[in-house]
This record gives C-alpha cells, structure tokens and sequence, in this order.
C-alpha cells in the first residue's frame, strides 16, 4: 500500500516537473519566432503601462506583456503566451502594497503552466519588503525563496483566459 | 399529523426566506451590468488578489464606466433640444468639475488624515463615482426614448 502511495507521488510529481519543463522549452521556443507589432500605452486613475502585442508570421502565436505602474500601490508585469488561441503560459511579477501600514509590500513572482487540457500547475514565491521601488537586493532575496507549487483548475484557466482575451481586445 | 402539520408551518417562514434569498440572488445575477461582472470577475482571478491586482481591476472598470457615460452623454446630447442639451453640458461640465475635486479631496483625506490606512477605498471612490453618473445618464436617455 504505502509503495502504491509512493508510486502514485513520484508520478504526479515527475508529471507537473514534466509540464512545467515541457512549457519553459516551449516559450523559449516561441520567443524566438514573434514580432512585437503594437505597442499601446495607457494612464487612466490610478495606473499607467505600456501593453506590447507579439505574435509569429503564421498568427497563431501570441504574447502579450503588460507593464504597469499603480505608483505607491505598487507595480506589475504580466506575460501572457498563447498557441492556437490556449493559454499556456503566464509569468506574473508583483510588487504590492500590502494595504495596512504604509512601508508594508511584497514582491511576488508567480508562473502559470497550462496543459492541453487547460488545467496545470503554478509556482509562486513571496518575500515581504517595506519599499515600493524594486530594489536589485530584493529580487535577489526573493530569488533564494523556495517556491510553491500549486495545481491549477479549469476555472483558473478560464478566469485568466478572459484577462488575456481583455488586453488581446485592447489590439 | 398535526405535529407534522406544525412543524411544516414552522418551516414556512424559512422556506420563504430561503426563496427570498435565491430569487434576489438569481435577479441580481440577470441584473448585473455588464461591467460590473467584468469587475467582480476580475477580481476573482487568481493573479489580482494582491493589492495592485486589485487596483488595475478598478481602474480597468473605471475606463469602462467612463466609456459608457461617454457614450450616454453623446447620445443623449444628441437627442436633446439644443437648449436643453445646453444646460446639460454645463450640468456635465459641473459634474467634472466636482469630481476632480473629489478625487483631490479624497487624496489628501486618505494620505494624509487617515496616514493612508484603508488607502484602497480610495482607488474605488472615482471608479463609483462614474459609474453612478454613467447608470444617471443612461436612464435620462432611456426615460427619453421611451417618452
């Protein structure tokens, strides 16, 4: 029983290794195919960016990178990739305010992965600052953060989807 | 029976309650703007729990709401009585006017007076404050279609 057990951790772990390293070679792959075709600023309320549209030759291979600065309630940068109109990538880098003492912030890097069947896997790292400028020590402290991994739904991928079919409408 | 019968009667009140509660639910689900499930929806994804998260779903729908009371006032402008639609742009004017004054006050409130604890109302104050004059101006222009 407790082999069966331990059989069954080692394949779903060799599953989500393979998943996410399986995704990683891919986006380096697409990366090297897109052209950046539009670029978009904004500034509206609280928040300015620039939003960068990529895609491949054949159209069926999209990135979208969004930057934004929400001043002292902090910044973010969100990388969207996508083949064949699925979601299959997303890096996700927070420095956020963390909305009770003034200096209270966190730096949160997370990685989205998605498998064909639009579900995957999440890795995400968090470490607290008191600064709302990204300091080059900070990232460096956050980099020594043990990650988290964290399986992801379908409803997961559909909520994402519908930001990432946001910022591809704003083309 | 008549235990069975009092305890039924018991439940009623519940049961009505109960209805109550997933009627109001059901219409406001039918109800809800479209920008406002954008907004709620926005929120629920998983990448916008932290606070700028939070923060760019609010200015998201902010722009949305601005859009549409835009687009009302055009449209109702362009419907009015060229008198009428006078007094309407200085009312418009006015009410932007007053908002910026808002937005200013409500700055200063939150970052200096409340040493800028529950700064987050803050980001969400403008975003209400146009949504309630787009709904304001979209029902003056249906009022005057209906008319």
């Amino acid at each position: 029983m407790k082999l069966a057990v331990f059989i069954l951790f080692i394949s779903l772990n060799y599953q989500v290794a393979d998943l996410i390293s399986q995704r990683k070679a891919q986006v380096l792959a697409i990366e090297q195919s897109l052209i950046a075709f539009k670029e978009l600023e904004y500034s509206y309320g609280d928040a300015e960016g620039i939003i960068t549209f990529y895609r491949d030759s054949t159209k069926t291979q999209m990135r979208i990178l969004k930057e934004n600065d929400s001043g002292s309630y902090g910044s973010s940068t969100s990388d969207y990739y996508s083949v064949d109109n699925k979601l299959i990538y997303l890096y996700r880098f927070e420095l956020s305010w963390d909305g009770m003492a003034p200096d209270d912030y966190s730096l949160t890097c997370t990685e989205y992965y998605f498998s064909d069947e639009l579900t995957g896997q999440k890795t995400t790292h968090t470490l607290k600052t008191t600064s709302e400028e990204l300091m080059k020590e900070d990232l460096i402290r956050l980099e020594a953060v043990k990650k988290d991994t964290i399986a992801l739904s379908v409803e997961d991928y559909h909520s994402l989807y519908r930001d990432f079919t946001y910022l591809l409408n704003q083309e | 029976m008549r235990r069975t019968m009092i305890y039924n009667i018991r439940l009623i009140p519940l049961l009505v309650l109960l209805f109550c509660v997933v009627a109001t639910d059901c219409f406001s689900q039918d109800d809800i703007h479209p920008i406002d499930l954008s907004y709620k929806q926005c929120l629920e994804v998983d990448s916008n729990y932290t606070m700028v998260g939070t923060v760019e779903c609010i200015n998201r729908a902010w722009v949305e709401w601005e859009i549409e009371m835009n687009h009302y006032y055009t449209l109702l402008a362009d419907t009015l009585s060229t008198e009428t639609a006078e007094i309407l742009k200085k009312s418009q004017d006015t009410w932007v006017e007053h908002f910026e004054n808002e937005c200013d006050f409500i700055n200063v409130f939150y970052h200096l007076e409340m040493n800028e604890r529950n700064f987050d109302e803050r980001a969400e104050f403008g975003l209400y404050m146009v949504r309630e004059r787009a709904l304001k101006l979209r029902k003056q222009y249906e009022y005057l279609i209906e008319y």
